[in-house]
């Protein structure tokens, strides 16, 4: 076979994780295009990456969402593959079946895996058929209020009802008993067809205190498929997810490797090639985990992992595009230290959370060592109001958990943002937490602690720097050699 | 890089263009406020008492973002607190909220529009 050189990648993506793709291919000398919105045009992705194209006004339909208008770019630019990133058309089969008939490479499982990680009904039947552990609950569509009456009554309240193509935590409701049900299952199918197009539901036994355990899987074309171990993401507020650690301190090594294996039984079941995720509901107090569902995309919070492992995912994802096999042997794999992520909102955690777009005046992010950002803005930036509030990531390595969350309060007391409101406050409140600190959270954390966002002191030690900055006329960007 | 904004004073919108220097200092906000010049130029426009709209009279977005629905009609009545209009914002529905206890006398955006912070929604009198 011959190999496929892979000269020139076009992101077709924005934001943070566009910038992300870019830094990884420039490690590897591979050219970088941009594509952007008319909304976007001093974003950062624009700036860094060789080329940039503008694809369309903001609306993300006719921009980020149009595969004709990325197709067009893509053949005039005369890139050899497309990098989706996550969400926009990272799971959208049609974009990589459009692609492939261009001869272009997209990056990413081939398309007919896109529909087996896109229907989740028919992902939890096959499993169930192949005695993975699925959560108790329908493996058929739920069509009928009666239907769904039934199967509830049989695997007990409360239960969970999910778009059967759903995604991204939208359109789900939990119900705690009949009545709940009745008055959800309406609004739920009206919401699922106008968020993914099809009306049809399916319900799950819903676990209030159970844990969101992930695991990062690789996979080449030659059929080699490798874990990187897992990530525990069960802080989220509203089904998004906001702090990930790794590793997870509900689990000891036994039930680390089980999930892990699961895991790479599961990519090999279904022929997985390219970076994955597979999500796993753990239920600390039966110590079960179940399938919850499969991600055929880089995640958000994938640093975690690159972090702990020293594996860089992207890179490893070209690799397989351009049809090589992987860089590592399972045993090559070795999880070293703890790494928690925190995702910066533009949001007011003081008023409800409402997203809070507006002018970068000031900005300053944590440096040093063991500390990551992964980021989009600068100042003088104008956040815009079309897409989502994701401002930055830091992430913190530290030799023992306890380090790790350590640094990442420092870094969280140094992160200057002006101009835009952030929930920082709420992200340093949840790292203070004492329940938080010991490991003992689930999903509900956020919901029933109702944490209070704690506003960092030093405000002034850190004015006064910024002051002294500005007076003396020396930028720390210029210093630290970024452009913009 | 240089920056376009409305300053609303009274009924009178001024056009102003300010420039961030990208070389060496950047933008400081502290600048920015109100220097001696600025305010003496200015001193008969913050005079006058507004008379057109005003943030009494209007219902102002907090934030910028796309009209998705509006919730009141011309000429019903509404309490402070009530739901006005829904905007869409960053992937999240935000309701913009009445001020005041009054009679919506006129909408000032259409279900599609997109609008920036500080603009009207409608007129409460």
């Amino acid at each position: 076979m011959t190999k496929v050189e892979i000269r020139k990648v076009l992101i077709a993506n924005r934001g943070e994780i566009a910038v992300r793709i870019i830094k990884s291919l420039r490690t590897i000398g591979i050219r970088s295009v941009a594509i952007y919105s008319s909304a976007d045009k001093s974003s950062l992705h624009v700036l860094l990456a060789d080329e940039a194209y503008c694809i369309g006004p903001p609306d993300p339909l006719q921009s980020y969402l149009n595969i004709e208008a990325i197709v067009k770019v893509a053949k005039k630019a005369e890139v050899d593959a497309v990098h989706p990133g996550y969400g926009f058309l990272s799971q959208n089969p049609k974009f990589a079946e459009r692609l492939e008939e261009e001869g272009i490479i997209f990056i990413g499982p081939p398309s007919k895996v896109h529909l087996f990680s896109g229907d989740k009904v028919g992902a939890r039947a096959f499993l169930k058929e192949n005695s993975i552990p699925v959560i108790p609950g329908t493996f058929k569509p739920v069509t009928n209020i009666e239907e769904g009456i039934e199967v509830a009554e049989k695997i007990g309240y409360p239960v969970i009802l999910k778009p059967r193509f759903g995604g991204g935590g939208t359109g789900m409701f939990i119900c705690n008993n009949r009545e709940e049900l009745e008055e959800n299952f309406k609004i739920a199918s009206k919401l699922a067809s106008s968020a993914f197009g099809c009306s049809e539901l399916y319900l799950e036994r819903y676990f209030p205190s159970a844990r969101h355990i992930e695991v990062q899987i690789l996979a080449d074309r030659f059929g080699n498929v490798i874990h990187l171990f897992e990530r525990e993401c069960s802080i989220q507020r509203r089904f998004q997810k906001v702090l990930e650690e790794s590793p997870s301190p509900a689990l000891d090594d036994d039930l680390r490797i089980k999930i892990c294996e699961t895991a790479v039984r599961i990519a090999k079941l279904i022929n997985y090639v390219s970076a994955g995720t597979v999500e796993f509901l753990y239920v600390p107090e039966t110590q079960q985990f179940f399938f919850m569902e499969l991600n055929s995309r880089i995640q958000v919070e994938h640093p975690v992992t690159e972090m702990i492992t020293g594996v860089d995912i992207v890179k490893e994802q070209i690799k397989i595009a351009s049809e090589r096999p992987l860089s590592y042997a399972q045993e090559d794999i070795r999880a070293r230290g703890c790494a928690i992520e925190v995702r910066v909102y533009a949001e007011d955690p003081e008023s409800d959370f409402t997203p809070s777009p507006g002018l970068i005046e000031e900005y300053l992010p944590p440096k040093g060592p063991w500390i990551r950002v992964d980021d989009c803005v600068y100042p003088g930036y104008e956040i815009p109001p079309y897409y989502d509030p994701l401002v930055a990531k830091v992430i913190a390595w530290g030799e023992t958990r306890t380090e790790a969350i350590n640094r990442l309060k420092i870094a969280l007391e140094e992160y200057v943002i002006k101009g835009i409101k952030t929930n920082i406050p709420l992200l340093y409140a949840i790292l203070c937490d004492k329940d938080f600190v010991s490991g003992n959270y689930c999903t509900t954390f956020l919901k029933t602690k109702k944490i209070k966002p704690i506003n960092i002191g030093k405000i002034e030690i850190r004015e006064r720097r910024i002051e002294i900055e500005y007076r003396t006329g020396v930028s720390p960007w210029v210093l630290s050699g970024r452009i913009y | 890089m240089r920056k376009r904004f409305k300053v609303f004073l009274g009924d009178r919108v001024i056009d102003v263009e300010i420039e961030y220097s990208l070389t060496g200092s950047t933008f400081s906000s502290k600048s920015l406020i109100r220097p001696k010049s600025f305010s003496n130029k200015f001193k008969g426009f913050l005079k006058q008492r507004p008379s057109g709209i005003s943030s009494r009279k209007c219902v102002v977005s907090p934030i910028s973002g796309k009209v998705i629905l509006i919730k009141v009609k011309e000429g019903s009545f509404v309490k402070k607190g009530d739901v006005i209009a829904v905007l869409e914002s960053m992937k999240t529905k935000v309701e913009i909220y009445s001020h005041k206890d009054g009679v919506v006398k006129k909408i000032l955006v259409r279900e599609g529009d997109f609008i920036k912070s500080g603009s009207a929604v409608a007129e409460i009198g």
